[in-house]
């Protein structure tokens, strides 16, 4: 009875420490958002059909997704920081933002012969509102 | 099914019904209110929606200690009326524009309380009125029965929130739009980082909106006058009425509950007596139950071992009011075609289940010309109601995510009689399990549920929007594994319970549920973190391996059911 009192209570415990996962987010998250888009960016250079590009897209979407989440938790704490913090917060964005602005335009410029494909079609659609779903 | 049941059962069969009708319209409702109303992420509104039905099965344990000494029927009276007052506190903000998150967190705390009182109480009357020995063998079934009252109300509850929400908002000329209230939740406050990355993708795809530009679309589309701010706010305060409507019918319903079971008190009377009161009754004395220490000590360790188990089962099932509704309005399709949409309204829905059951009268073996006859009818009025809904929807309706929550019950309503005909005859064979194995089999079939939501978030992978019978397959296995596991595990509960703690040990089933919806608000906050299949291969997991665990302290279990039985 005790062993199986130890498995069932494992079982409770590895609830609780796997939902504790997932700390603060900060600029240093965005930073390796930014490095997931480049491995993007780079992967979008080899697309040679539809399937590929639609598949890219599912994975740019979830990847802007989590970028999601980082900018909504870094504009709750901006709007509370002090003028010094918000210029360092300001600053450190920036020069991440522009990492990925260059990311994105890699894979824009090697999506866009797939365009008239109906299921990447519906994947641009969805990374049209993204940035501002729940 | 009513033949061999005592009439107290369908008292406490309303009465249940009434009060889960207006539980379950507040909760169709609940997470989505506090979306709209607080902006809340899905990881803060599964907070208070986690603690909020921890306190619903909590509380249930203080209630069966105050039960078990005061008495069933009068703390049962009492709790329907806390819960009265719980939810017209509610509803209060959307009408009196009170200070919204502390009336929230007392409302919900009241709400629990009365619950507390109400629900296992209920259940342990139930349980009382099948100690009578020409009862005795049909306590399984009755349980089964009693949970069917539980899931009609249910059932009407998410069309009831659904129908008070658009009633308000139609009465200032919108329609609803789930992404209205985030949209003015992020134009009400600063986003510079959120408006610079809008613009940089927008650089890049041409097509990204900013939410700004969104809101005005809406506005336009709903041709509301006036400023974007005026826009927003004025659809958020009505969508807020909207929520509070629905949170009034619950309050309303309880009314309805506690009249049944006032006035029909005749019918479970001679049930609603404690040990402790029996023992004052010199007309009763006699029929107190003495039960030695180590016996008592013996069921409530089986108890006990079948509550921890249970705890993982609603923790999973759970799912059902905060990550599979998000799972409904994020990765299901909302437009659907117009068949498709008639099991999602109840004008179509309701005739087409009529007319199944009438196909099934007309058709059925032993059936007599007049119950053909009465078959036939409901098969073509429920067939002609059924396609004029059809002929008045739109082409391609819209379905919202919190109609998928009428499955559930609905399917519960329809599979109670099947299952409890098909345990009905496994013991007529001498084949019928234990309740515990019964159990067991539950444990299986809900990680079978979600072996099919697995398959649905894989095929997520090469598709944008999946269709909504993997939703509605999903509630269909967790419905027959819920038939298998909670009412089965009531019955097990009001038999094994060492009878001067009925009420606490019903409340110690309802605990176990509290721990497993505790354990469901924390296993929701995975899914802003982990892929959609690695979310649910966890929960199946976890479900094989609880029932592995029932079936390896099986023989416990059944040593503590047959001692009951002797």
């Amino acid at each position: 009875m005790k062993a199986r009192l130890i498995i069932i209570t494992s079982i409770v415990l590895s609830v609780f420490l796997i939902t504790g996962c997932g700390g603060k987010k900060t600029v240093e998250d965005l930073e390796q958002e930014a490095k997931n888009l480049e491995t993007l960016a780079e992967r979008s250079q080899n697309i040679d059909n539809a399937d590929e590009a639609f598949k890219l897209l599912r994975d740019l979407n979830q990847t802007m997704k989590d970028v999601r989440g980082i900018i909504l938790a870094m504009d709750a704490t901006y709007r509370d920081a002090s003028d010094s913090k918000k210029q360092e917060m300001t600053g450190e964005f920036e020069k991440v933002n522009n990492q990925i602005d260059k990311s994105l335009n890699t894979i824009s410029e090697n999506v866009e012969p797939f365009e008239d494909e109906e299921e990447v079609q519906k994947m641009l659609k969805k990374l049209e509102d993204l940035l501002i779903s729940r | 099914m009513l033949k061999g049941h005592p009439k107290g059962l369908l008292v406490a069969f309303f009465t249940n019904m009434g009060e889960r009708f207006g539980y379950y319209t507040m909760l169709a409702i609940f997470v989505l209110y506090l979306q709209a109303n607080f902006g809340f992420s899905t990881s803060q509104a599964g907070d208070y929606y986690g603690g909020f039905l921890f306190g619903i099965y909590f509380l249930p344990i203080i209630g069966g200690i105050i039960a078990d000494r005061w008495g069933y029927g009068k703390t049962i009276v009492l709790g329907t009326v806390v819960m009265f007052l719980g939810y017209m506190l509610l509803a209060s903000p959307g009408f009196f524009d009170l200070n919204g998150k502390l009336i929230i967190i007392t409302s919900l705390f009241v709400i629990s309380a009365g619950t507390g009182m109400f629900k296992g109480n209920l259940q342990a009357l139930v349980g009382k009125l099948y100690d009578d020995p020409k009862y005795t063998a049909n306590r399984d079934n009755a349980f089964n029965i009693f949970y069917m009252g539980i899931n009609i109300g249910a059932f009407f509850a998410p069309s009831a929130a659904t129908g008070m929400v658009n009633w308000v908002l139609g009465g200032e000329k919108f329609t609803y739009e789930s992404s209205i209230p985030h949209l003015s939740n992020l134009h009400s406050k600063a986003h510079p980082f959120l408006d610079k990355m809008t613009n940089t993708l927008h650089s890049n795809f041409s097509g990204v909106t900013d939410y700004t530009t969104k809101l005005q679309h809406f506005q336009q589309e709903m041709g509301f006058g006036g400023s974007l701010s005026e826009f927003a706010s004025t659809y958020t305060d009505t969508l807020s009425t909207g929520y509070s409507s629905g949170f009034a019918v619950a309050a309303v319903s309880m009314v309805a509950s506690l009249l049944i079971f006032t006035i029909f008190r005749k019918y479970y009377k001679h049930a609603d007596v404690t040990e402790r009161q029996k023992a004052k009754n010199e007309a009763t004395k006699d029929q107190v139950v003495h039960m030695s220490k180590e016996e008592e000590k013996k069921r409530l360790v089986a108890l006990s071992l079948v509550f921890i188990t249970v705890a993982f089962f609603w923790m999973a099932f759970h799912q059902n009011g905060i990550t599979m509704t998000i799972f409904a309005r994020d990765y299901t399709v909302s437009e659907v075609s117009k068949f498709d949409y008639m099991f999602f309204d109840l004008r179509a829905f309701l005739p087409i289940l009529a007319a199944i059951g009438g196909l099934i009268f007309l058709f059925r073996g032993k059936s007599s010309t007049k119950t053909r006859t009465i078959g036939g009818a409901f098969l073509m009025i429920g067939t002609g109601l059924a396609y004029w809904a059809y002929t008045t929807f739109e082409p391609n309706p819209i379905i919202e995510p919190q109609l998928f929550q009428h499955f559930n019950p609905i399917f519960i309503v329809f599979l109670t009689p099947l299952i409890v005909g098909f345990f009905t005859w496994l013991r007529k064979n001498g084949k019928e399990p234990s309740s515990p194995r019964k159990i067991g089999v539950g444990m299986f079939l809900t990680a079978l549920g979600f072996v099919v939501m697995l398959f649905a978030a894989l095929h997520l992978q090469s598709v944008t929007g999946l269709n909504p019978y993997w939703l509605i397959g999903t509630y269909f296995t967790l419905t027959i594994a819920e038939l298998f596991l909670s009412p089965i595990g009531i019955s097990f509960v009001a038999k094994v319970a060492p009878p001067r703690f009925s009420g606490l040990a019903q409340g110690g089933w309802l605990g176990a549920t509290a721990i497993g919806n505790l354990l469901a608000g924390l296993v929701a906050k995975l899914w802003d973190i982990v892929e959609l299949w690695q979310f649910f291969l966890l929960l199946v997991v976890l479900t094989v391996l609880s029932g592995i665990f029932i079936f390896s302290i099986m023989k416990t279990l059944e040593n503590a059911t047959q001692s009951s039985n002797q």
